[in-house]
């Protein structure tokens, strides 16, 4: 699976854009000593040295915030995918392997959590958490696990039926040992699939919260370089509005390349590309 | 009774408990916020901070606040139910006035782009289909591709900008109802609608340009070409409607992203719709006017999808019937 999974181009780019993006993360706190305080001598000026991507309107280093941002943006993307996968993961496998009525529970209300638009559902969340870090990762978790619980529950239910889990139930195998032997491993590729997309769409979603101000301000996330302060100066200085965009786009790109990559290897369907 | 009516029955009898289980979420994740309305009113306006103990109570009193979470629970379902969803706490007017003129708003922003969105991308898959491997067909998936990946909140961003600039359009700026001045309305909001296409559009191109691939090759295509259609007869009459129902079902799982997007890209392109008042409400702590925006997003959402459902049951003869 490994194998396939490198030997795409597609699959190859999303891992390069992945690195790179990781490696511009060690240019954030370099520039921390410089830049950080702000050129006041040299506010609002268009990409030149030694600011090769401009100043904001303090005369901060543009590259060093959307390094920061990225920074943020990339944290708040993956804490959220590693929870919502672990606990969507976890639920998700108990609830199709046990069944019973709080899985008919569950259903409904995943069905409940599905049917809310993703963004009404965590600004929803952040109503009560506040526009904080916590919050928004609090919010996006709350909105992201449906998903990953709907698509490990199917696997679940549907190994159930397979040969090789039918003849350990056979041989006498408890509960317990079928789901750690059998049901996680099979079950854990398209977790994997999901949850390595979830990295982007979390760090998208944060970007929107950031943006409409329900997230933590300043450079704490790309989203929120994107909105406040940015908008009032966007007309005399658009880069600041461009890259960190172009950040976000590159964060996702990088996000979905490798998640479809993992579904072609996962599949045993598409051995071609 | 018809296999297709008995299963949109049971679709609608599940959508209604759905909805039900939306109103108990709203209402229990706002009373699970630390400090109450009351409190969150006050930390708002600093002026009222001096509220003493007695007079906090008198206000948690008039809001019913120190009834219990199920009497509370089920004067807000009978408010509702009559359609009074009740009053806001941060402007302490009714809600039902504010939000309704906003309804439009979204509806008319979210219908418009899924037009946008079924259109452009059934056209363009349909072509990259015929055309496969050319530069027509390379252009627009690279195109599917930035679509898919950069936010749309942010091309949002770039359109205001480009258009105020070089266009002297400055569309965050004058909303008008369609019913007032439909010419105004649109240029408002058509820019909006499509930024908030492109999305759904991509997805849409995606799956119908592949599924025309896959047509153009069978059977039932050679021997409309061996009956010597021609080429465009045989694209827009045989493969074409075939194409367009994997096209409908991906854009029917968009139609929730819409809505999703429709929050942000309202306060982009400042259309007065209801994402703009989630949004204040969010942030103001207004737990009534969130609790009942929740609720609405969600029914619109259920609504969509039963449309798209049912549309589905009679456009595709196979369609699985067991729910």
């Amino acid at each position: 699976m490994m194998k396939r999974f490198v030997a795409s181009g597609a699959t190859r780019a999303g891992l390069v854009i992945g690195l790179c993006l990781v490696l511009m993360l060690s240019i954030g706190p370099q520039m921390d000593e410089t830049d950080g305080r702000g050129d006041l001598q040299n506010t609002l000026s268009g990409p030149a040295w030694p600011h090769p991507l401009g100043t904001d309107q303090l005369g901060r280093d543009a590259l060093a915030r959307v390094a920061r941002g990225l920074r943020g943006s990339l944290l708040i993307g993956i804490s959220v995918a590693l929870i919502s996968g672990v606990v969507g993961g976890l639920v998700g496998l108990a609830s199709g392997f046990w069944r019973g009525w709080p899985d008919l529970l569950l259903q409904r209300l995943t069905d409940a959590l599905m049917a809310l638009p993703l963004l009404v559902m965590a600004l929803a969340v952040i109503a009560v958490t506040g526009p904080t870090r916590a919050g928004v990762v609090i919010a996006l978790s709350v909105a992201f696990t449906p998903l990953v619980m709907r698509v490990v529950r199917s696997s679940a239910l549907a190994l159930q039926q397979a040969g090789h889990v039918e003849a350990a139930r056979a041989s006498g195998a408890t509960d317990w040992h079928v789901i750690a032997a059998h049901l996680s491993p099979n079950a854990l590729a398209p977790w994997a699939v999901v949850v390595s997309t979830q990295v982007g769409g979390a760090a998208l979603a944060e970007a929107s919260l950031s943006f409409l101000g329900a997230g933590p301000g300043g450079d704490a996330s790309l989203g929120a370089l994107l909105g406040g302060e940015a908008q009032t100066y966007a007309f005399a200085a658009p880069w600041l509005i461009v890259w960190p965009g172009i950040a976000l786009a590159l964060v996702s790109v990088s996000a979905n390349l490798i998640g479809d990559g993992l579904a072609r290897s996962a599949s045993p369907f598409s051995r071609r590309n | 009774m018809s296999a297709s009516a008995h299963y949109l029955i049971r679709r609608a009898a599940l959508s209604v408990l759905t909805l039900w289980l939306i109103t108990i979420i709203a209402f229990a994740l706002l009373r699970i916020a630390p400090g109450d309305a009351v409190l969150a009113a006050m930390a708002r306006s600093p002026g009222e901070m001096s509220l003493s103990a007695a007079a906090m109570e008198e206000r948690r009193a008039d809001l019913g606040l120190d009834r219990s979470y199920a009497a509370q629970y089920l004067s807000w379902l009978g408010g509702l139910l009559r359609l009074d969803p009740g009053a806001s706490i941060a402007t302490g007017l009714p809600i039902g006035p504010e939000v309704a003129p906003r309804i439009a708003v979204t509806i008319q922003l979210a219908l418009l782009s899924a037009l946008t969105a079924g259109l452009a991308g059934t056209l363009a898959g349909v072509a990259a289909a015929a055309w496969k491997d050319g530069p027509f067909d390379a252009a627009a998936r690279t195109l599917a591709l930035a679509a898919l990946s950069a936010p749309a909140f942010w091309l949002g961003l770039i359109l205001v900008l480009a258009l105020a600039a070089w266009a002297n359009i400055f569309v965050a700026a004058g909303y008008r109802p369609i019913w007032d001045d439909p010419a105004a309305n649109l240029t408002r909001i058509m820019p909006a609608a499509t930024v908030l296409a492109a999305r759904p559009a991509a997805l849409v191109f995606r799956i119908v340009r592949i599924s025309t691939v896959e047509i153009l090759e069978s059977d039932f295509i050679r021997t409309a070409r061996a009956r010597g259609l021609t080429e465009t007869r045989i694209l827009w009459g045989h493969a074409f409607p075939a194409a367009a129902l994997p096209g409908i079902t991906a854009l029917g799982v968009q139609t929730v992203f819409l809505l999703s997007g429709a929050v942000v890209i309202e306060q982009v392109f400042g259309l007065p719709g209801l994402g703009r008042s989630l949004t204040e409400g969010v942030l103001t702590r207004d737990y009534p006017l969130v609790q009942f925006l929740v609720l609405l997003f969600g029914f619109f959402a259920l609504l969509t999808n039963f449309t798209m459902d049912a549309v589905y049951t009679r456009l595709d003869p196979r369609v699985r019937l067991a729910a």
